[in-house]
């Protein structure tokens, strides 16, 4: 195992490391997975035409992105708790 | 349109509320205007878990503790992965925020137009009543005679039937109960408030004043809904009627209520009913007793007892409504400053004015005056859009807009104001034993109802210091206060009170 001045192994420079994203990644998934459920997914009545449709399209654009995000967070997370395994059983 | 239901608020609350700092007034539903909060909300978090991101992989970098080569591949895909991802986070929170806001932007551009729109309307319906009172003066003799046709073929057919002109009256009065829908609808209040408005044009094209004139001086405030008012006022004078009076005012009781206001429901409860009271009290006044504060203050003013045009002894009549709406010193308001320096209202004492119908009036031109240090201003049903509230006083204006009284003062003249208005009866039977209904304080009890519900910032920022205004209060001390028109030649001499 290579070991980095200060006596602490580069392993164990990147299980702290890896640990340290994962637990930010779960919890920015958390957040956002909370936020996009508690915002408006019911239509806003009283208000038609054209500038309607737009606002509902513009929403529903950000609430795909918002799943894109949050999968992504996902994945981030899901790669930095695979990596720390690895790192760990290496 | 939706067809959906409104999601959980204010349901069925139109609010007309400025965009601060920027001279524009949005107006949307409650539920729309909430859901636009709710997104900029969102763009909120969403920042500040990109924040949170971008201070990670910020660390990650610069206090990586595997040196160069030593670091496992997997760490180096991950802050790949979690770059990506916070490029597209700070993107969703610029697109929610950009959302809520230019949503609501667009929405005060809009109605900014639209009352451009109405108000060339206004213009243009005014000169048309300038050209129609100029006409009914050259061709006075054909109308007369128009109208005494009009007035023998009513008593023809009072003949005819059998009965009096004044069975024929209640005919009418019947017809339009029975077909509760022409009265209690939003689209007489609109023509209403356009007549209103449009009567100082029919009056100078009459005193065949010059168009460019009659323009400017509309334009200017000298002439308007109030100069009407008092034109009628003027004229019911010369006929025995209005006549101008002193006023006094007396405290009937006092007591100690409980608790302080905590809801609009609670201000709309406590007004006092002077036709159903034994007393006929019109005015009470609630002081906020707490230890090393000075005393705070609600004042709660009563509609209109009575609209005989011919003055008796109750202050809160046709009168004062006319003379309120022309901006005049009135028998009422002077009964209620009276009541409030008796209860110990100073100038420095923080109080809020609450006001039903005349009451609203009332508590409006109090506030205008600048004697008080005013927290608020509430009104239901009130013909008060023509009094200038300094900015400085938050207005909550609450009408439901089938309501032909708040009509009868014209378009809205406080750009600060925060007006909610519901469609009282778009959903129900229109009541057959009142005139009109939509004015009705128990009506207006259920509007403060789902005012209390709303969502929307608009209304909240408004309502909530409302809500606390009288709170921490270790005790609140109930008056209750009856004002009487009383002969007095000094006030008679000036026209007032």
């Amino acid at each position: 195992m290579d070991v980095i001045p200060g006596g602490m192994s580069a392993n164990a420079g990147a299980v702290a490391e890896l640990t340290h994203l994962h637990q930010h990644l779960l919890e920015v998934r958390d957040r956002v997975r909370h936020a996009a459920g508690a915002a408006p997914h019911d239509l806003p009545s009283g208000w038609s035409g054209p500038a309607a449709r737009a606002f509902l399209r513009a929403r529903d654009d950000l609430y795909a992105e918002l799943a894109c995000v949050h999968n992504m967070l996902q994945s981030a997370a899901g790669l930095a708790e695979t990596a720390l395994w690895a790192v760990t059983h290496d | 349109m939706t067809d959906l239901p409104d999601p959980p608020g204010g349901q069925g609350l139109r609010v007309a509320a400025p965009i601060p700092g920027s001279g524009l007034v949005v107006v949307a539903s409650d539920a729309l205007l909430s859901q636009l909060d709710s997104l900029r909300s969102l763009g909120e978090t969403l920042q500040s878990c990109a924040d949170v991101l971008s201070s990670v992989i910020s660390e990650s970098h610069s206090g990586s503790l595997a040196g160069p080569g030593t670091e496992p591949p997997e760490l180096a895909e991950v802050r790949r992965l979690v770059r990506a991802t916070l490029q597209l986070l700070g993107d969703a929170a610029d697109r929610a925020t950009g959302l809520g806001c230019g949503v609501r932007g667009t929405l005060a551009r809009y109605e900014n137009s639209e009352r451009q729109i109405v108000a060339i309307g206004h213009l243009a319906a005014e000169g048309i009543a300038e050209v129609l009172g100029f006409e009914v003066r050259q061709f006075a003799l054909p109308l007369a005679t128009i109208a005494a046709v009009a007035i023998g073929g009513v008593l023809l057919s009072a003949a005819i039937t059998g009965r009096s002109p004044a069975d024929l009256a209640g005919d009418v009065q019947t017809f339009l109960k029975v077909h509760g829908r022409i009265l209690t609808n939003p689209l007489t209040v609109m023509v209403i408030r356009e007549l209103v408005s449009d009567a100082d044009g029919f009056g100078a094209g009459f005193m065949l004043e010059p168009p460019l004139l009659a323009t400017m001086k509309s334009a200017r405030g000298i002439t308007g809904v109030s100069s009407s008012a008092n034109t009628v006022v003027d004229l019911g004078r010369r006929i025995g009627l209005f006549e101008p009076t002193g006023v006094t005012v007396h405290k009937t009781s006092s007591f100690e209520y409980g608790s302080p206001p905590a809801s609009l429901v609670d201000r709309s409860n406590s007004f006092p009913r002077p036709l159903t009271d034994p007393n006929g009290e019109q005015i009470r006044i609630d002081r906020y007793v707490e230890p090393g504060k000075p005393d705070r203050f609600d004042v709660y003013i009563a509609g209109t007892a009575t609209f005989d045009p011919k003055t008796g002894d109750e202050p809160f009549d046709l009168q004062s409504d006319l003379s309120g709406v022309g901006q005049k010193p009135t028998a009422s308001c002077q009964a209620v400053l009276d009541a409030m320096h008796e209860a110990g209202v100073t100038q420095h004492s923080p109080v809020v004015l609450n006001g039903y119908s005349q009451g609203g009036l009332i508590a409006s031109m109090i506030a205008a005056s600048g004697q008080y240090d005013v927290k608020g201003v509430v009104t239901f049903g009130a013909p008060s859009a023509q009094v200038h509230v300094p900015p400085s006083i938050p207005v909550l204006t609450v009408r439901n807009s089938e309501d032909l009284v708040p009509a009868t003062s014209g378009y809205d003249v406080n750009s600060h104001a925060v007006v909610v208005t519901r469609d009282a009866f778009a959903h129900r039977a229109v009541p057959s034993d009142v005139a009109v209904p939509a004015h009705e304080l128990s009506v207006y009890q259920e509007t403060a109802a789902v005012v209390d519900r709303s969502r929307s910032s608009e209304v909240r920022d408004v309502l909530n210091p409302l809500n606390s205004f009288g709170a921490g209060a270790t005790r609140v001390d109930s008056t209750l206060w009856v004002a009487r028109r009383v002969p007095d030649l000094a006030s008679a001499a000036t026209g007032g009170r």
